[in-house]
């Protein structure tokens, strides 16, 4: 079987679809999508077959005020995708309306293959979140991941052959990348570098590119092996990440979304997914605090993978474990205890540990929190410590986990 | 119990998926009269690297395991990215695409190109990049149009013959729509495509003089370029104006 992703889970997905709504969020807000409302009709060409056969559906959605309007519900809605509210129904409707926008924009002429593989990989998210909650596979998770990247890395497959097809040997043997190059310099574009003109001036730069232009197309065309060998996916990032960056930087021609989809290449699940433990680490809480206990039922509901066990900070438990005495009770919300290397941490290192303990995308939010100076984000914590009781209330005595959570809570 | 599908019908179904996709996407390129061997060629190359890499035990287990509703996922989508593969109409298989780059052995050692230019109020020559007044179209293909529209001031025996010319009989009208359907670009005739132009710099103007409101243009410029590739390391680039707008009293072009 193939081994990328075969550790995949619930929450390297949440992950995999939060960044490629997340992505879309992005480009939807920064996109001014009103303004195609100020560009001649007359050069607009209807994409896509519904639009080809009923033209007079995207004029209607040409308008300036439809336009506002389709902009800013597509955002919510893929936002909603991102962030998971809804998220079977918000990834399917977002799905449909980012390939709407997508449609209207390449109607003017725009045509970043880039942006493709990043609508694929909205489908084939949209298709897992049906089909992962019935699927009987061994690991449902890794069917995504593994199914998406290979028809992203097929892609690369068809322009190495398209070009040998239609190019011949020919394309290689006679200095047609430079006819590209020079076509890309002097050609109307957004960025204008100017450094292709480098590369047509000197003869060292110009041999460099022809003889780099066939090793390219030999990695394009193995792209997809890229899934199956480590050494040859090794080779691959190394050698197509400097090809898009050179394309960037001598083309003008970024593609960015291609670049950050190659990240899946890196196994995310491998790091994403919560480790569990023989013996799970237990977070300590201020039993008759108001906040605290929010906090434990908010980790009840994301724990899904059960990493973490709770107990009072006034137990049985806290007072048996050997050296571990809060450093000031009175700041003492909750306490991560890391059974593996029996450790204890405080304040916000606590959290900072609980949030990677969650994994997925609590981890990489776990991971920001980390690198902001200890002693800043302590003084946060000490500020909502301090007036933890006065803000969220305080329990004469420590409430009783439910039934269904009893088994995860220590005396 | 999750059913697995056998090595001969995973082969099976993947060339049958193939030649599904193959004979409509060479006929539309027959019907554009387009180069079908090369497409063909294509066509065959893409078979023997789905072969090859289904010849590989991990990726052959893999789809073979894959849940059926996973299977009727990649049965649809297989055959349609070869057709849109092949048959090269982006426009109608949209969200699907050709995917292709550096492809085109042009045998020509020179290279045409268009700049756009306006002059202000002032007096100054300032560069009109279509792209940076509308960012949305920044990675576009957006001025591969413009250079097809400026051509249209070349003198016209350089012109391309506009099919609808060619076209006399009903047979070959009815082949000419549908043609014109799948095609990316429609031919547009010589003077539509000049009102194309003028109308998208009308646009241009509008937004430059939104931006720069204390020196508006007041003429609007087509330069067209040549690059002669033979004379690299140093490219003998020649300039030359071939059509000029002035701005009128109305803030339209004329």
């Amino acid at each position: 079987m193939i081994k990328l992703y075969q550790h995949a889970g619930p929450k390297s997905f949440e992950v995999f679809r939060a960044a490629v709504f997340g992505l879309w969020f992005l480009n939807l807000v920064l996109t001014p999508l009103d303004t195609l409302a100020q560009l001649p009709p007359g050069i607009y060409n209807p994409i896509g077959i519904p639009f080809k056969f009923f033209h007079g559906l995207s004029l209607v959605m040409l308008n300036p005020a439809f336009l506002v309007f389709f902009k800013w519900s597509t955002t919510a809605i893929v936002f909603l995708a991102a962030t998971g509210i809804f998220q079977r129904s918000s990834s399917l409707i977002g799905s449909v309306l980012i390939t709407l926008e997508q449609a209207l924009l390449r109607g003017f002429g725009n045509i970043n293959h880039g942006e493709l593989p990043l609508l694929y990989a909205a489908y084939v998210i949209t298709v897992a979140l049906f089909l992962i909650p019935k699927s009987k596979a061994p690991n449902p998770y890794q069917i995504p991941f593994v199914l998406f990247l290979m028809i992203f890395l097929f892609t690369y497959t068809l322009i190495g052959l398209h070009r040998i097809a239609f190019g011949g040997l020919e394309v290689f043997t006679t200095e047609r990348i430079t006819y590209w190059i020079a076509a890309n310099t002097y050609d109307v574009s957004y960025y204008r570098f100017g450094w292709g003109q480098k590369v047509l001036e000197s003869p060292l730069l110009n041999y460099l590119f022809v003889i780099g232009f066939p090793v390219i197309t030999v990695f394009e065309i193995l792209a997809p092996l890229a899934l199956i060998y480590p050494l040859f996916r090794a080779l691959f990032l190394l050698v197509i990440y400097p090809f898009h960056l050179m394309n960037f930087i001598f083309m003008d021609l970024l593609f960015l979304e291609s670049m950050l989809l190659l990240i899946l290449l890196f196994d995310i699940s491998r790091w994403l997914e919560p480790k569990r433990l023989d013996s799970p680490s237990v977070i300590f809480y201020d039993g008759v605090c108001g906040l605290c206990d929010r906090f434990v039922q908010w980790m009840l509901k994301w724990d899904t993978s059960v990493v973490f066990a709770f107990a009072p900070l006034q137990g049985q438990t806290a007072s048996a474990i050997p050296g571990f005495r809060p450093r000031n009770p009175s700041e003492s919300t909750i306490i991560f205890y890391d059974a593996e290397h029996q450790k204890h941490y405080e304040r916000s290192a606590a959290v900072v540990r609980i949030l990677i303990g969650l994994g997925g995308l609590w981890r990489i939010a776990g991971v920001f929190l980390w690198l902001v100076p200890l002693p800043l984000r302590d003084l946060g914590y000490r500020w909502v410590a301090a007036n933890r009781y006065r803000w969220f209330g305080k329990f004469e005595v420590c409430r009783l986990p439910t039934a269904q959570h009893v088994s995860r809570f220590l005396p | 119990m999750t059913r697995v599908i056998s090595n001969k019908q995973l082969f099976g179904w993947v060339t049958a998926l193939w030649v599904t996709a193959l004979i409509p996407a060479l006929t539309v390129r027959y019907v554009q009269w387009e180069n079908v061997k090369a497409a063909f060629l294509e066509g065959s190359l893409i078979l023997v690297a789905v072969l090859i890499y289904l010849g590989i035990r991990s990726v052959r287990m893999f789809v073979r395991q894959l849940p059926f509703a996973w299977l009727i996922f990649l049965a649809i989508f297989f055959p349609a990215s070869i057709f849109s593969q092949v048959a090269e109409i982006n426009e109608v298989v949209f969200p699907l695409t050709s995917w292709y780059m550096y492809a085109v052995t042009n045998k020509t050692q020179t290279l045409d190109f268009q700049e756009y230019q306006g002059l202000t109020a002032s007096g100054q020559r300032v560069d009109l990049n279509p792209l940076r007044y509308f960012p949305l179209l920044q990675r576009s293909m957006l001025t591969f149009e413009m250079i097809y529209l400026g051509k249209a001031f070349k003198p016209k025996e350089e012109m391309p013959v506009s099919p609808s010319e060619t076209a006399k009989s009903f047979k070959k009208r009815i082949a000419q729509k549908i043609r014109v359907f799948l095609a990316d670009h429609p031919p547009v005739e010589q003077e539509e495509r000049k009102r194309r132009l003028k109308q998208f710099f009308e646009v241009i103007l509008h937004r430059y003089n939104q931006i720069h409101t204390s020196d508006p243009l007041r003429a609007v410029e087509i330069i067209q370029g040549t690059v002669d590739l033979d004379t690299l390391p140093r490219p003998l680039v020649t300039r030359q104006m071939v059509a000029r707008y002035e701005v009128n009293s109305d803030g339209g072009l004329t």
